[in-house]
Formats: structure tokens, sequence, C-alpha cells
């Protein structure tokens, strides 16, 4: 009998991209976020811009989790990496860039400044935006 | 604003002894829920139609205002995440499965016809939708937030 070693992917990569890209979409999704707050009525470019941004946030998270699932990923997310967290706050800039471009309009969806705001402490993200390198813009400051 | 997020937002309904975030989120939950049991049906047949006759304004617009509905849900629930822990830890609650809401979400914003040709890879296959509905702690869920008929 022989032992065939089996061929495994690089999940070290993989892990590594994978959280990059997550990184990437979230601080798009918060400017983007912030700049649909601040505005009165997005206009037709801030609207595709924002579809776009969903967008990006909808393809990441999709890959992460079948990822997690099914790439045995799982058990290789160190806590620190806040990977639930950040796909729990991703989550919410997707829902409010949805629904300032949706076909009818709520604004009850649409995060405020206040609620970007607090997206790091209610998902507990401060050390890991500083360890992905994202500065926190506060209040209006888009 | 559609009749179905005007009835999410509608409080009169609550029942006036329970407290009220408590209230909202129980009616929230439930919204979720008929929203999943929506779109097991809705979802594969639009998808396919996606597909089969490529993206048109018709088809962008009904996946945008399903995908509407689920972020007008899974936002007001999300935003109650001191409510969420709590019902996790009770043994006798289930809280909503918010990370399969959110794949289906994601499902519907990825074909509404705006996805680039890397992301339009990314919807769920109605099989994987089927296979996340079936898992146990989606059914309990189901059968927690709607009653035990919900799945007949």
């Amino acid at each position: 009998m022989t032992f065939r070693r089996k061929e495994k992917p690089d999940r070290d990569a993989e892990f590594a991209r994978m959280l990059a890209e997550l990184a990437v979409a979230y601080e798009e999704g918060v400017q983007r976020c912030r700049e649909v707050a601040l505005a009165d009525e997005p206009d037709k470019h801030l609207r595709a811009e924002a579809l776009a941004t969903a967008l990006r946030i909808a393809y990441i998270n999709r890959a992460t989790c079948e990822a997690l699932l099914y790439l045995d990923l799982l058990d290789h997310v160190a806590e620190e990496h806040c990977v639930p967290g950040v796909m729990a706050a991703s989550a919410r800039l997707a829902y409010s860039l949805t629904a300032s471009v949706g076909p009818d309009g709520q604004p009850e969806t649409i995060l405020s400044i206040d609620e970007l705001d607090g997206l790091p402490a209610q998902y507990e993200l401060e050390e890991w935006l500083d360890f992905a390198g994202i500065r926190p813009v506060i209040g209006g400051d888009a | 604003m559609s009749e179905f997020r005007r009835g999410v937002l509608d409080e009169s309904d609550i029942p006036p002894d329970l407290r009220p975030d408590l209230a909202l989120v129980y009616k929230q939950q439930a919204a979720a829920a008929v929203l999943l049991m929506r779109d097991r049906e809705a979802y594969p047949r639009l998808l396919e139609r996606f597909r089969s006759e490529g993206a048109s304004y018709e088809l962008s617009m009904a996946a945008l205002e399903a995908a509407g509905d689920l972020a007008t849900v899974c936002q007001a629930l999300r935003a109650r995440q001191d409510i969420l822990q709590v019902m996790d830890a009770l043994p006798d609650v289930i809280a909503p499965p918010l990370v399969v809401l959110d794949q289906l979400f994601y499902s519907y914003l990825l074909i509404t016809g705006a996805a680039t040709d890397v992301q339009s890879d990314g919807p769920l296959e109605p099989e994987g939708l089927d296979k996340l509905i079936n898992t146990k702690r989606v059914s309990d869920w189901l059968e927690f937030a709607l009653g035990p008929d919900a799945g007949a």
C-alpha cells in the first residue's frame, strides 16, 4: 500500500487575500455610506457608485462565506481578525447602500453618520481597523 | 414604499404587554421568516429568468426590490445587536439566521444586472439556498418565528 499525499490549496494565501478584500470592501462601504448620508438626495452618479460598492461587498461576503464553509477556513480564522464582525458591519453598509438605490425609498434603512461612527464599537472592530490600516473617519468629514 | 415594508415598519399590531424594543425585534424576525419562505420559491425563478433571458430593467428592478425588502428587515434586526445576543443566550429562543438571510440578500444584488463578469458567478445556486434553509438551525428558527406549520 502506498500513501499519497493529498494536495491542499494554499490556505494561508487564500485567507490573507480574503482578509484584504474584506478590509477594502469595508473601507469603501463606509466611505460610500458617508457620501449617501451627507447627500440630501443621492444623484444618479452617487446611486451608481452606491450600487457598485454594494455589489463589491456582496461578492466579497458571498465568497468569504463560501470559503469559510467549504474550503475549511473556519478553523484558520483567529479571533483578532474579527471576520464575523467585519462581515456583519459590511452587511449593514450594503443594506444602507441598497436602500439608497432601490426602487422605493427606505430612509430608515440608510445609516446615519452617527450610526456609521458607531459601527466599529458595535462590532468591536477598533483593533482590527488599526491592524488593517483603515483610518476611521468620524462625523461628517467624508 | 412597498406594502411589505410598510407592514414591517407598522407598529400598530404589536401586543401592548411586550417591551417595545423586544416586540419590534420579534415582529421583524417574523417578517424575515416570511421573506425567507417567499424567496425560497421566488429566488430560483428570478435567477433562472436572469440566466435564460439576460439582464433587463424589469428583472433588475425585481431583484433590487427583493434585496431591498431583506435590507429593511435585516438592518432593523442587526441594529439591535444587544437583543440578538440575549436571544442567542436563551435556551428556548432561536435568534434569526442573519448569515443565511445575508447570502440571499447578496445573491439578489448580484443578479441586478449591474455585476461585473467576475461578480456574476457569485449568486447562490438554488440547491445552495435549499441546503441552507434545510439545516436544522434554520428549520427550527422558521418554526419558532412562524409557528409549527411554517414548513407546510
